[in-house]
């Protein structure tokens, strides 16, 4: 679905990206893992076309970013920033049907209100629809902007360190639903730094580390600690909890 | 109607009440809002309350003096109001008026240069610096490696623009003999008063067009006002929209300061109470600071032109009534400012 | 101890300025026999007439000429020179200033380049009152500084003689100030004649023409000596008046500074006033032979009388301002200046 070949980027003298080389399938939950700096960023930033890509393709079904335009692009990529700031108390179902800036002109439709609705529902967030956006909680606040998303409706939903704020209950909610939303034609991905929320709910893992990728040995030892260490610079220990795998830091100094 | 939605409309008939109502008063003493009301009557059904003489004057005065500047006052209102509601959404900043890109510097700027040098009409003049102020703060923000002109810039050289025809309007006032300064300061303050058929012909144009164009993009403005990146992140390019929307809004504010001078701080308060009054949505807010905005700037006027025999500058009084009118709506309600 | 040393400098220096100004002024107001008192009530004194005159207050500078002691102007104000109506009447008067040969220390009414102006030796300099800040430091260096406002009718009289007795000119003053009394008691004699008083709206230049002169102004000044009354109550400097207001009251004149009256008569709310019906709209133009500033206030007065209450042996207004400018600046003169 997303190919991106031979992608390097630099401000100015300093080079963010080294040859980066990967590829993201269609209708899955991705994640990328990294330490902080190492570029991971400046990925997203130039998969959501904030930035133009200078040198490399980043090509979305085949076909590089630039060439979908208005209404193809909202149709094609939706992304969620990690920080919204709001000056203007704007009511949630206000700032959900902005949503749908890119298809209707001058006014929402009544379908577009329908839609806003229906993501609410999805998200389990109804009861916030009249309250005013600068009154919710971070979690909620973030639920919105992915309503928003939603309302959008696009093929692939880019999100920038999303559980970043939020506490355990809506970190564990959230990765839910973008696994749901995976299954339902979506394609996820999103940059993070926690490996264990991305163990437990990704489909497909990516790593990062000094801007360039790095790859485990095989798809099933991604928890090796030896290798996580070369990402993360920390030791850690394998812990097994029902069917699944997680790390925890290792803490024998104490 | 619902309570709910009847506190966005309550208010759509008051222009025609305002004006009915500016059209009865004014500062002449031998004739007072009762006679011009008789005056309506015998208009329509022919009872003869004044000689034709008088009925006469009584029309000359509604009809050349009262009824120009009514409604020149208020298109200016609704265009100061509704402008400043637009850039408030485009900066994100509610601390904004539609003077932040250097319009009034440039066009009292240029007024004076006309007014010192006698080239062009001061109001043409006006008009034609206010929006190169705005051309060259744009200029000036705008930087080649960034893909977006950051606000934050635009607002940095729209202060420098500010000061830079603020400094040549100092020369030419320290230049000028005291009457022609009498003449620059006085039309800097607001002339209002100075309104007649051909100046509401000339700003009733470019206004209308401000305006429509503002009215058509009030949602759009929701989607501005959450950011640029969050417009982007639902794939809406906003750059050619704030183009766009800083074009109307110099456009409404141009021709306003050409037609009355420069009239402080409306633009800044006067959104604020609407915004108070019907929320933030601009989709309900937009066509409330046209209505709102030209009714209020009509009742100042109509304070300013009853009280006083002679004129003193709106822009006065935009202050001294706007300013308790706005700390009192501040005291009294709830704002959610995050 | 370390802040002694700069303190007492600074003390000694204030010390040393201000006493040695005190003593130069004293010295001199002891030798000087001519001396007046302008308009700041300030002694202005000269030891004999003076013979090298700046002056940067055009209306001083229009006096000196009618008082025939133009050849003592070294310098004049800026304004001369730029504004076309002062430039073309001063041209016609004075050569020098046709060919552009006098310095004109000054920017504007605001701005005097000190410098310029002490480099040219003045022995007496004339200053409007505006300018506190040059006033103050020109009388420190010891010049003669007259200071003028010609605000009345009164003060012009007296400030023309004032410069006459400082440029030595006294006889000719006295000339010219009985020659006004003259002119006043004639208008005041037809005036008398009049049944009623007729009232005048006075109308500012460059199109504002709902800036009016209050009661406190030298617009109302040769309204009355013209044989009218200003319509406008107030005592405020310039009032802007409400169209309105201007209806109500419906002045019997209407008279306007080097202004088209066409500009009032096309007026649609101003049609149903008596002076724009009656064609009673005047118009001050060319706007230097009216200076009401000068002496020339009374050709304004009798150019309004005469309008205003025509009777049938009236001499026609331009052979009434022929003889009054003839007397001010020489029969050559008074005719070019009314071109």
């Amino acid at each position: 679905m997303i190919q991106i070949d031979q992608l390097n980027y630099a401000y100015g003298h300093k080079q963010v990206l080294k040859n980066i080389h990967l590829e993201f399938p269609e209708n899955q939950f991705s994640v990328i893992l990294g330490r902080n700096g190492c570029g991971k960023s400046t990925l997203f930033k130039l998969m959501a076309g904030l930035e133009p890509v200078k040198d490399g393709l980043i090509r979305y079904s085949g076909k590089p970013l630039s060439d979908f335009k208005g209404k193809d692009r909202a149709a094609l990529l939706g992304f969620l920033p990690q920080f919204h700031k709001t000056v203007f108390p704007f009511l949630v179902k206000d700032v959900v049907i902005t949503g749908r800036a890119a298809f209707s002109r001058y006014r929402p439709s009544k379908s577009d209100w329908e839609r806003v609705d229906q993501a609410l529902l999805d998200l389990d967030i109804e009861h916030l629809r009249d309250r005013p956006y600068t009154e919710l909680s971070g979690g909620e606040r973030q639920l919105v902007m992915i309503a928003r998303i939603l309302v959008q409706a696009p093929k692939v939903i880019l999100l920038d360190e999303p559980t970043n704020h939020l506490d355990v209950y809506y970190q564990s909610y959230l990765m839910k639903k973008l696994r749901q939303l995976s299954r339902q034609n979506f394609t996820v991905i999103a940059i993070m730094h926690d490996p264990n929320l991305a163990f437990l709910f990704a489909d497909q893992l990516f790593f990062m580390r000094e801007h360039e990728v790095v790859k485990p040995e095989s798809k099933t030892r991604i928890t090796d600690p030896k290798f996580l260490k070369s990402v993360y610079d920390v030791e850690f220990h394998e812990a097994m909890i029902q069917d699944k795998t997680i790390v925890i830091p290792d803490h024998s100094w104490l | 109607m619902k309570m709910e939605t009847l506190k966005y409309y309550w208010f759509y008939p008051l222009p025609v009440v305002m004006i009915f109502i500016s059209l009865l008063i004014g500062p002449t003493q031998t004739l007072n809002a009762w006679d011009y009301l008789l005056w309506g009557v015998q208009a329509v059904f022919g009872t003869s309350y004044f000689d034709a003489e008088q009925f006469r004057l009584m029309q000359n005065i509604l009809v050349n003096v009262r009824l120009p500047r009514i409604l020149l006052t208020f298109m200016v209102g609704a265009a100061l109001a509704t402008a400043g509601n637009g850039l408030q959404a485009l900066f994100r900043n509610p601390l904004v008026d539609s003077y932040v890109l250097g319009i009034s510097s440039g066009a009292a700027f240029g007024a004076a240069l006309a007014l010192s040098l006698s080239w062009l009409s001061p109001n043409l003049s006006a008009f034609i610096f206010g929006v190169c102020a705005v051309a060259l703060t744009y200029l000036f923000a705008h930087q080649k490696h960034e893909s977006q002109t950051s606000l934050v810039m635009v607002i940095l050289s729209g202060m420098i623009v500010s000061g830079l025809f603020l400094a040549g309007l100092t020369v030419i006032q320290y230049l000028s003999d005291p009457f022609k300064l009498q003449a620059i300061v006085q039309w800097t303050m607001g002339n209002l008063h100075q309104a007649s058929w051909q100046k509401v012909q000339y700003a009733v144009l470019p206004i209308c067009i401000g305006l429509a164009g503002l009215f058509a993009m009030r949602w759009r403005l929701n989607l501005m006002a959450l950011g640029a990146e969050e417009a982007q992140a639902v794939g809406v390019n906003p750059r050619w929209e704030q183009l766009v929307l800083i074009a109307l809004v110099t456009v409404c504010t141009s021709t306003s300061v050409a037609a009355a001078g420069i009239i402080s701080l409306y633009g800044l308060f006067m959104p604020h109470i609407v915004r108070m009054l019907v929320g933030p949505d601009h989709r309900y807010s937009i066509p409330a600071n046209m209505i709102l905005g030209g009714s209020f700037l009509l009742m100042i006027d109509n304070f300013s032109r009853v009280l006083l025999t002679f004129e003193i500058p709106i822009g006065i009084f935009t202050m001294l009534l706007g300013a308790p009118f706005f700390l009192l709506l501040m005291k009294t309600q709830r704002t959610h400012w995050a | 101890m370390k802040f002694l040393v700069p303190i007492l400098t600074v003390f000694i220096l204030y010390g040393c300025s201000s006493s040695e100004q005190k003593g130069k002024t004293q010295e001199k107001s002891a030798a000087h026999s001519i001396c007046v008192f302008d308009s700041t009530n300030t002694k202005v004194c000269v030891d004999k007439p003076a013979q090298r005159i700046v002056s940067l207050f055009e209306s001083g500078l229009d006096g000196l000429y009618m008082l025939g002691q133009g050849h003592k102007v070294i310098g004049i104000p800026a304004e001369v020179y730029i504004q076309p109506l002062l430039f073309n009447a001063y041209s016609k008067i004075d050569q020098r200033i046709a060919n552009k040969q006098l310095a004109t220390p000054s920017q504007g009414a605001n701005a005097t380049n000190i410098e310029s102006l002490v480099l040219l030796k003045p022995e007496l300099v004339i200053l409007g009152s505006g300018q506190t800040q040059t006033i103050e430091l020109l009388r420190q260096f010891g010049i003669a500084v007259y200071v003028m406002e010609s605000s009345t009718y009164q003060q012009v009289k007296e400030e023309l003689s004032e410069i006459a007795i400082l440029s030595g000119a006294q006889k000719r003053a006295q000339e010219i100030l009985s020659f006004s009394d003259e002119i006043v008691a004639e208008v005041a004699a037809k005036t008398a004649r009049q049944p009623n008083k007729q009232s005048i709206y006075y109308a500012w230049s460059g199109g504002r023409i709902f800036s009016t002169s209050g009661r406190n102004s030298i617009t109302n000044d040769f309204i009355e000596l013209a044989g009218a009354y200003n319509i406008v109550q107030t005592d405020t400097n310039q009032p802007n008046v409400n169209p309105e207001t201007l209806i109500e009251w419906n002045p019997d004149n209407i008279v306007l500074w080097n202004t088209n009256p066409k500009l009032i008569y096309e007026r649609k709310e101003l049609q149903g006033l008596s002076a724009v019906q009656n064609r009673k709209v005047f118009n001050l133009s060319p706007a230097f032979i009216y200076n009401p500033h000068t002496i020339k206030i009374i050709i304004t007065a009798i150019y309004l009388n005469h309008s205003i209450y025509p009777e049938q042996s009236d001499l026609p207004v331009s052979a009434l301002q022929q003889r009054i400018l003839t007397k001010l600046y020489g029969e050559h003169l008074a005719q070019e200046l009314v071109q």
